[in-house]
């Protein structure tokens, strides 16, 4: 059985997700990070930021989801890659991913 | 015999030191960042800078852009910067272009890496498409408020800054310490010598986040 499968043998539920905020996310959240516990594995982005809400409140669904899409301005990185060039909204996330949502600094 | 470079040889070594003499590299904006980033290029022995930028000296850029004066405002930043570097040393060369950076912004023939030191993603976003189809590798920085995130883009981990930061939006008047850019100008400098001198342990495939509130790095692999 594959390892990053529920059930694998580094894996059992409830599986646990943890977001990293950085820069002006963690001032706004008041955290550095959250962790996300769920039955399931893996989550779409979209419901992990869905339960990330019902801890945090609907402000972290309202930074990131605008009519069903994700805003501009804020970048979220599984593993490295920005999910814009995954699947946005429904790219899989496993409980191991390295998961980071900050807004980028635009001044020089 | 005293010399210039006999503190950071011991450091970085003649063949580094060598190596930076014959370089040549395009800093871009002379801002917050940008300053800081001009006078440390010089200050390591880089052989030419470019200065771009098509700024004049204003009383909010006094508090973080080192190199100017209240004697400076209502000038043209890439002049000033030029007069000002020069008098710590004549040993680089100094091209300042005031000029605009848009899609008909010609790159300059002999440049070996690009500096991100501007104040606007839709500027840099341009930058990058133009030193990406020569390959010219990019350091990038960003800030905010006490916040730094840095990368180098090297056309091969990392094609381009949009793999990074696809959908980055501008703000203007942005708030920002002095210390923070400092600090971005300051590794982004460092950056471009590890670069330059082919050192592994610099920004490729990786991105730096600098939160000076807390004073924490972390760095995040991109690949």
């Amino acid at each position: 059985m594959n390892k990053r499968e529920p059930g694998g043998e580094n894996f059992s539920p409830p599986y646990q997700y943890k977001i990293k905020f950085f820069t002006l996310f963690k001032l706004y959240f008041k955290r550095d990070f959250l962790v996300i516990e769920s039955e399931r594995a893996p989550l779409k982005l979209f419901e992990l930021i869905e339960k990330g809400s019902e801890i945090l409140g609907k402000s972290l669904k309202e930074k990131l989801i605008s009519k069903g899409k994700l805003k501009r301005g804020a970048i979220i990185l599984i593993k490295g890659k920005n999910v814009l060039h995954l699947k946005e909204l429904e790219t899989e996330i496993y409980p191991e991913d390295d998961i980071v949502f900050f807004p980028p600094g635009g001044g020089g | 015999m005293k010399s210039f470079f006999e503190r950071q040889i011991p450091v970085i070594g003649d063949k580094c030191q060598n190596k930076l003499k014959d370089s040549t590299v395009l800093v871009a904006g002379v801002g917050g960042i940008g300053t800081s980033v001009s006078e440390l290029l010089v200050r390591y022995g880089v052989g030419k800078l470019y200065l771009t930028d098509n700024g004049i000296v204003d009383e909010p850029d006094l508090n973080r852009q080192i190199l100017y004066t209240a004697d400076d405002l209502g000038k043209k930043k890439v002049f000033v910067a030029r007069e000002k570097l020069l008098k710590i040393t004549r040993e680089t060369e100094i091209i300042a272009n005031y000029t605009e950076i848009d899609e008909n912004f010609i790159i300059p023939p002999d440049i070996d890496i690009a500096v991100d030191c501007l104040d606007n993603f839709k500027t840099r976003y341009l930058l990058d498409d133009i030193l990406a189809k020569e390959s010219i590798p990019l350091v990038h920085a960003g800030i905010e408020s006490f916040f730094i995130q840095l990368t180098t883009i090297d056309r091969k981990k990392i094609k381009k800054l949009k793999d990074v930061f696809p959908n980055a939006i501008d703000k203007k008047n942005i708030p920002v310490l002095s210390s923070t850019a400092s600090v971005a100008g300051a590794i982004e400098a460092l950056e471009v010598i590890k670069v330059l001198c082919g050192m592994e342990e610099n920004l490729s495939g990786k991105l730096l986040i600098i939160d000076l509130k807390d004073y924490e790095f972390e760095i995040i692999r991109l690949v």
